[in-house]
């Protein structure tokens, strides 16, 4: 595996914060190849220009103590994205009518703000950290908790709908999502611990951000669902919810990246 | 060092009247359990033997798989009344330097009902017809339904394949790949094929082809497997709180070394067991590692009863046991394995209260049920001539 790419063993946490910021450009690059493809040449080049973007919040990010420094610092880079995802709205309204298109490039702008919180959570903890690895857990620990309050919420609206459901199939829908979000409270917190003995042990071959995601990947799906059945249910207070729950569980899979990285530098 | 035994022939799961005449004429009913403990029971009475024959009931459905040496799926769910009876056969072989053992189905002979056949390379006799394999999809297992009636056999093709009746030879396949759109029905007078507009029976026989493997909690009164398990641990538990109770103390342990009657290895077992019980609660995994942790394993050498070449073994092995020790405490490896057998206690506890999965469980018992109820076979309709196989 090449240094920087995915499950390329981590040594350390110094090339930690790197791989996260890979990471992150590579989903820069989708979107590229995607304007690519569609021969939009303007917007082929301001997505390519979003790695300086990232490169030049990278000093700052990388002394970041916790995730709100690490957000503030990356503060530009998200403003850029608004403002290119605004104007590429606008040229959709005015000059297109392909609706694949369209969501194809709203899903990867929506990746790359996904991989741009665990850039946050990861940055952010290997700065509070320090390189020690109870600092990182307690992190781990804050951002879990973070999650955990998003979904409860999510939970709390979903149950307001369960509530108002009329018709059998609004009544089946809402038990499903209900179901759903009770069963992901419930383990929510085992499941953290579980990920927590990992650090317990030897660090193992596996690169950090590898092991992170692979140990998180079930979760993803969840969390997806959360966003799926709100946009079903065209809630908005529960499409609102359901996004903070992505970003946060995105930002702890960042902060779980991190610590595995200084148990690996151990 | 004994084969691994990868298994045996045996039932998977049924429900129903089930009777099981044995090759010495001997007979056995298979009971239906209450709950999981009494079908735990049950298991151990009720073996598949070489030469039994089985026959299911009404609304009757039974599932019985068998370990072939190539690890290939085999398998034959038998539909409600119906007869066949099981020939199987012992294997041994070694696979990777490893020895291994297992017996699978050598032989079915299918007397009357409904069957789904997985046979792997089991022989499978069947009324009227021969079946061939001819199927060439590497990613597909070989299987079928047959229908066996007095006047007539209905083969329902799971992948392609060649059946043969009365001298006469055809190829047959699943139409789109899918079983129960081709139906292939042989009487007296002759093949006749038909895909898409196939008979209601052979429908109704396709949507129930895997029914009975999917009959789990069906015969366990409504408690999961996870509750199950759950209540099988806290029984665990209680017996190790009793049992922790009789530990020896420090104190105890320094009485039986003055006493001269224990050896330092009988001594050295009793002391690691109690502090690794006391220390993990005395849950059983954890315990299990505590105890790997906690021994010193050189003062095995002093065990009563072992032999001077065992002794020497030990002494050889101790000093090893005793660097793989410090390695799995120094690397956390040992924290790590005994936090999590904790958590899994925890998660296993978590699980069999937890209100979703029993309401999915209950509704799923409930669907079975409906299913069962519901499992009725309309007759076949005369052959029609455009469907002959000329």
């Amino acid at each position: 595996m090449g240094k920087g790419e995915i499950g390329g063993h981590m040594a350390n946490p110094e090339d930690c914060e790197k791989e996260l910021a890979d990471y992150l450009a590579k989903s820069f690059g989708m979107l590229k190849q995607c304007f690519e493809d569609a021969k939009l040449k303007d917007f082929e080049e301001r997505a390519k220009g979003l790695s300086a973007k990232l490169d030049s919040c990278r000093t700052r990010a990388a002394k970041a103590r916790g995730y709100s420094e690490a957000e503030s610092a990356t503060a530009p880079l998200e403003k850029e994205l608004d403002a290119f995802e605004a104007a590429f709205e606008k040229w959709y309204d005015e000059e297109a009518d392909d609706q694949s298109f369209f969501a194809r490039v709203a899903s990867l702008f929506l990746d790359i703000r996904l991989h741009l919180e665990t850039y946050r959570g990861g940055a952010g903890t290997l700065g509070e950290a320090g390189g020690n690895l109870e600092k990182a857990k307690e992190e781990c620990g804050r951002l879990n908790e973070e999650f955990k309050s998003h979904v409860q919420k999510f939970d709390s609206l979903a149950q307001q709908v369960a509530a108002k459901a009329g018709t059998d199939s609004e009544k089946q829908r809402a038990e499903r999502i209900t179901d759903m979000t009770s069963t992901m409270l419930r383990y929510l917190d085992i499941n953290h611990e579980m990920l927590m003995t990992e650090l317990l042990g030897p660090a193992g071959k596996e690169g950090a951000l590898e092991k992170a995601l692979r140990m998180t990947g079930s979760a993803q799906g969840e969390v997806s669902g959360l966003r799926s059945n709100a946009y079903h249910l065209n809630d908005e207070a529960m499409q609102e919810a359901a996004a903070s729950a992505s970003f946060s569980f995105f930002a702890y899979r960042g902060a779980l990246c991190a610590a595995f990285a200084i148990q690996g530098g151990k | 060092m004994d084969a691994v035994d990868c298994g045996g022939v045996a039932y998977s799961s049924y429900c129903g009247e089930v009777a099981v005449k044995r090759k010495g004429g001997s007979s056995v009913k298979f009971g239906k359990a209450s709950g999981f403990d009494e079908e735990m029971q049950l298991r151990q009475k009720q073996e598949i033997k070489d030469g039994d024959r089985i026959t299911t009931g009404r609304k009757s459905f039974m599932t019985i798989m068998g370990h072939p040496q190539d690890n290939s799926m085999q398998m034959v769910c038998a539909y409600p009344e119906s007869e066949f009876l099981v020939r199987t056969k012992d294997w041994e072989g070694e696979k990777k330097g490893e020895k291994q053992k297992g017996t699978e189905i050598s032989k079915l002979e299918l007397v009357r009902g409904a069957f789904s056949i997985y046979p792997a390379a089991a022989e499978v006799k069947i009324p009227m017809v021969e079946i061939k394999d001819t199927n060439k999809k590497k990613d597909v297992t070989f299987h079928y339904i047959v229908d066996i009636l007095p006047d007539m056999t209905v083969v329902i093709p799971g992948c392609a394949m060649q059946v043969t009746a009365a001298g006469k030879s055809h190829e047959t396949k699943p139409w789109f790949g899918m079983m129960g759109m081709t139906e292939l029905m042989v009487t007296r007078s002759g093949m006749f094929e038909k895909k898409t507009e196939v008979d209601a029976r052979v429908t109704m026989l396709s949507s129930y082809a895997n029914f009975s493997t999917g009959l789990g909690g069906m015969v366990s009164g409504g408690e999961s497997m996870m509750e199950y398990s759950s209540r099988k641990m806290e029984e665990g538990k209680k017996k190790s709180e009793e049992a922790m109770r009789q530990m020896p103390t420090d104190a105890d342990l320094e009485q039986m070394r003055k006493s001269g009657k224990f050896s330092e290895a009988q001594i050295e077992m009793s002391r690691a067991m109690s502090k690794s019980m006391k220390e993990s609660g005395g849950s059983g995994p954890a315990a299990a590692f505590g105890m790997l942790a906690a021994m010193d394993f050189s003062k095995l050498k002093d065990m009563p009863g072992i032999t001077p070449e065992q002794r020497k073994q030990i002494e050889e092995a101790a000093p090893k046991m005793a660097e793989m020790q410090k390695k799995m405490k120094e690397s956390g490896q040992m924290e790590k394995a005994t936090a999590q057998a904790k958590l899994s206690e925890k998660y296993m506890s978590l699980a069999a209260t937890d209100p979703v999965m029993k309401k999915r469980l209950a509704a799923a018992q409930q669907d079975n049920q409906s299913k069962l109820d519901a499992y009725e076979l309309p007759p076949y309709p005369a052959p029609k001539e455009w469907a002959r196989v000329k």
